[in-house]
């Protein structure tokens, strides 16, 4: 049999955004082709901010953590003065790895290949032998990223020089980080140690599913039986009580009503509820009724074009999803925490982190295996070559079990990468209780 | 420590010097040649200065450390004289150029006990200490030097359980620091033994002893660094660095 010639991706339309009928469907072939997966790589990840690390990870000066961003090897480090630093992790001589650790605590590190040696910020200290050089040598420095910069302790980078700020460019998705972090008086950090795992399929599965609330209770129907063997009485209007939003520039989030976070988890003590009750009193006062009452929600949220951040409330998850290839991905998850919690609370945390989100736990594995089965299914996208992402695109508002969260996402992707403009799919706003605002925001507006 | 095939040896040079804290004190001392990698103050507990210590400096020399050493008694110096004699070794390195940051302290024993209070009471390249003593006696604040202490699981004077929480004591400490314990072995783990265990503990404590020194001690500048250094816009002090 004859295999149709594959048509350039310029000229390729990837994206079917129908408003008319509505429909809203994404080729397969985005999945599989090498052309496209080249394409992300220069016009999505070359260019947009990216998620190194969170600064609690790197509690010392010196303290460094070594790790890819797009496909680039990094150094995350706090130098001397305890400014957070990102280097490329290669020795600007003849391109070993400066640092061949995942994580340490060092002043200098040296290229075990030739012996050059670097301080945490960059610069080049040592060079055995140096007089062969001659003394008009220029001592290169390490090489970094274009861009640096934070929200919230969230590190990113860019590659692009002309890069929108930071605060720009997370555009509404800086709300939903506001929710997570405003859980902690002193600052939410994030555990040391981490989930790696892989998976053999397109890295764009990974973030449809990351905010993806229709396959919930049929793909982690093991979950729930868990949890519901373990006390907690699931109610089915608590858990379709949720909203999908679009946040700008590609990022979106399925979110919870008030009171949808923490369902999820095993029941805690009377002491346990008390003390998370008193902990969202206090977060009343400071913040007002209206935000705490947001902060009680679950929330899916993910930054275009590769972070997730999943927040139910008892379980934070930050997830950095990694392609490697078109049909390849590797996966790394943190868990962040509220320091001043107590012990059960804390243990909540971690058992929802090691059962559910761990790679070995009850509903990461069904995600891993759903995927890995679109992407086989994927060799033949010629026969069937659409995938629908149409749910709730005639909705007056999108629920969190819909898709307009993922619609969002891939209308930036071919924005980007195919140079195809989507105007904004109309939806009501809304309501007031999914749009409270932080106390101190809204005596700014009142200021203003 | 064991070892093989042993390089020529240098004979280090004895002289006494005052040092504050301490009084007139026998000094053993190591010089190299070239461009050296940085400086240690080695603090030798009992009659460590006469016995392991010139094998001890030879081997730092191999790694291209200059050494000062200098014997602190068996624990009868008050910390406070202790740190006051590590002062007064810094002094005598900096007549060899060498700057505190280009320092690591390392001690054994009572002199292990020493290099901790230094840690906590100087800002140096790095310090180590192989088997302190009364690790947990005073409050303990490392606001600027690494310190790595490393003890044996059967040390008579102090144990695991308090080495335990020590090292949680120093997780909010300012300065990074760890603790290391060896199972099966006493406080003489560095000396070696034929046993497994023994071999191990000496092998490793020493392994981690110069990547400690290697990872945090700031190499002397060669003369075209300098330049390099002179020629480089002040303004300017990282032009590969990230826009931030």
């Amino acid at each position: 049999m004859t295999q149709t010639p594959t048509a350039p991706t310029e000229a390729f339309r990837f994206i079917d955004d129908d408003r008319e009928s509505p429909r809203f469907r994404v080729n397969r072939r985005a999945m599989v082709d090498p052309e496209v997966f080249d394409r992300e790589r220069d016009r999505i990840f070359g260019q947009v901010w990216l998620y190194v690390g969170h600064e609690t990870e790197l509690s010392k000066p010196h303290d460094f953590k070594t790790r890819d961003v797009a496909g680039r090897p990094v150094i995350f480090a706090r130098d001397k003065a305890g400014a957070i630093q990102v280097w490329i992790n290669s020795c600007p001589h003849r391109g070993a790895m400066i640092c061949r650790e995942p994580a340490g605590n060092a002043r200098f590190m040296t290229c075990f290949y030739h012996g050059w040696s670097f301080n945490t910020s960059g610069k080049l200290v040592s060079v055995p032998g140096d007089t062969s050089y001659g003394p008009g040598f220029q001592r290169p420095g390490l090489a970094s990223p274009a861009r640096l910069d934070s929200y919230r302790g969230f590190v990113f980078i860019s590659f692009n020089p002309d890069v929108e700020d930071l605060v720009d460019y997370l555009a509404e998705a800086k709300e939903f980080l506001d929710l997570v972090c405003d859980q902690s008086e002193v600052g939410m950090q994030v555990l040391e140690g981490t989930h790696e795992y892989s998976v053999k399929a397109n890295w764009k599965l990974l973030v449809e599913n990351s905010y993806d609330g229709y396959h919930a209770v049929s793909t982690h129907q093991r979950y729930f039986e868990m949890v519901t063997a373990s006390g907690v009485e699931l109610d089915a209007a608590t858990l379709g009580d949720s909203i999908g939003v679009d946040l700008g520039n590609g990022h979106g989030a399925s979110v919870g009503g008030p009171g949808t976070g923490g369902v999820f988890g095993r029941p805690l003590s009377q002491a346990g509820e008390a003390e998370k009750e008193e902990r969202f009193e206090g977060f009343r006062t400071k913040y007002g009724g209206a935000w705490v009452d947001r902060m009680t929600g679950a929330r899916n949220l993910v930054i275009f074009p590769n972070l997730v951040v999943i927040d139910l409330v008892m379980g934070v998850v930050i997830r950095k999803i990694d392609p490697i290839r078109p049909d390849y991905m590797e996966v790394t998850a943190w868990e962040m925490v509220p320091p001043e919690e107590g012990e059960e609370l804390k243990k909540q945390r971690l058992d929802n982190f090691l059962t559910f989100w761990g790679p070995g736990g009850l509903a990461s594995p069904d995600d891993v295996e759903a995927l890995e089965t679109c992407q086989r299914s994927f060799a033949a996208h010629r026969e069937l070559e659409w995938s629908d992402v149409s749910r709730g695109m005639s909705s007056p508002v999108a629920l969190g079990s819909d898709e307009l969260q993922m619609r969002t996402w891939w209308r930036r992707w071919d924005q980007l990468v195919n140079d195809r403009e989507h105007p904004v799919e109309p939806h009501e706003p809304p309501s007031a209780r999914f749009r409270g605002e932080r106390a101190e925001l809204q005596e700014q507006t009142t200021a203003g | 420590m064991e070892r093989e095939a042993p390089l020529p040896r240098i004979e280090p040079r004895h002289f006494v010097a005052e040092l504050e804290g301490a009084g007139p004190v026998e000094v053993a001392e190591v010089r190299l040649t070239g461009i050296p990698r940085g400086a240690v103050a080695l603090l030798c507990g009992g009659d460590g200065l006469a016995t392991q210590a010139p094998e001890v400096m030879n081997a730092l020399a191999e790694h291209g450390y200059e050494t000062l050493a200098v014997d602190l008694g068996s624990g009868s110096l008050a910390r406070a004289d202790a740190v006051a004699a590590v002062r007064s070794l810094l002094a005598l390195l900096g007549e060899r150029g060498w700057g505190a940051e280009q320092v690591g302290v390392v001690g054994y024993g009572a002199g292990g006990t020493a290099a901790f209070a230094a840690a906590g009471a100087l800002s140096l390249g790095a310090a180590i200490s192989l088997s302190p003593r009364d690790v947990l006696a005073e409050p303990v604040a490392l606001t600027s030097t690494p310190w790595l202490g490393m003890f044996g699981e059967h040390d008579e004077h102090t144990t695991p359980e308090s080495v335990v929480e020590l090292g949680r004591r120093l997780a909010d400490a300012p300065c990074f620091s760890r603790v290391v314990i060896y199972p099966g072995v006493g406080a003489d783990y560095f000396r070696g033994a034929a046993d497994a265990l023994g071999h191990a503990a000496a092998f490793d404590s020493w392994q981690r002893l110069v990547e400690w020194l290697n990872a945090r001690v700031s190499p002397r500048l060669s003369p075209y660094a300098e330049l390099w250094e002179l020629r480089r816009d002040p303004s300017d002090p990282s032009p590969e660095g990230s826009v931030r």
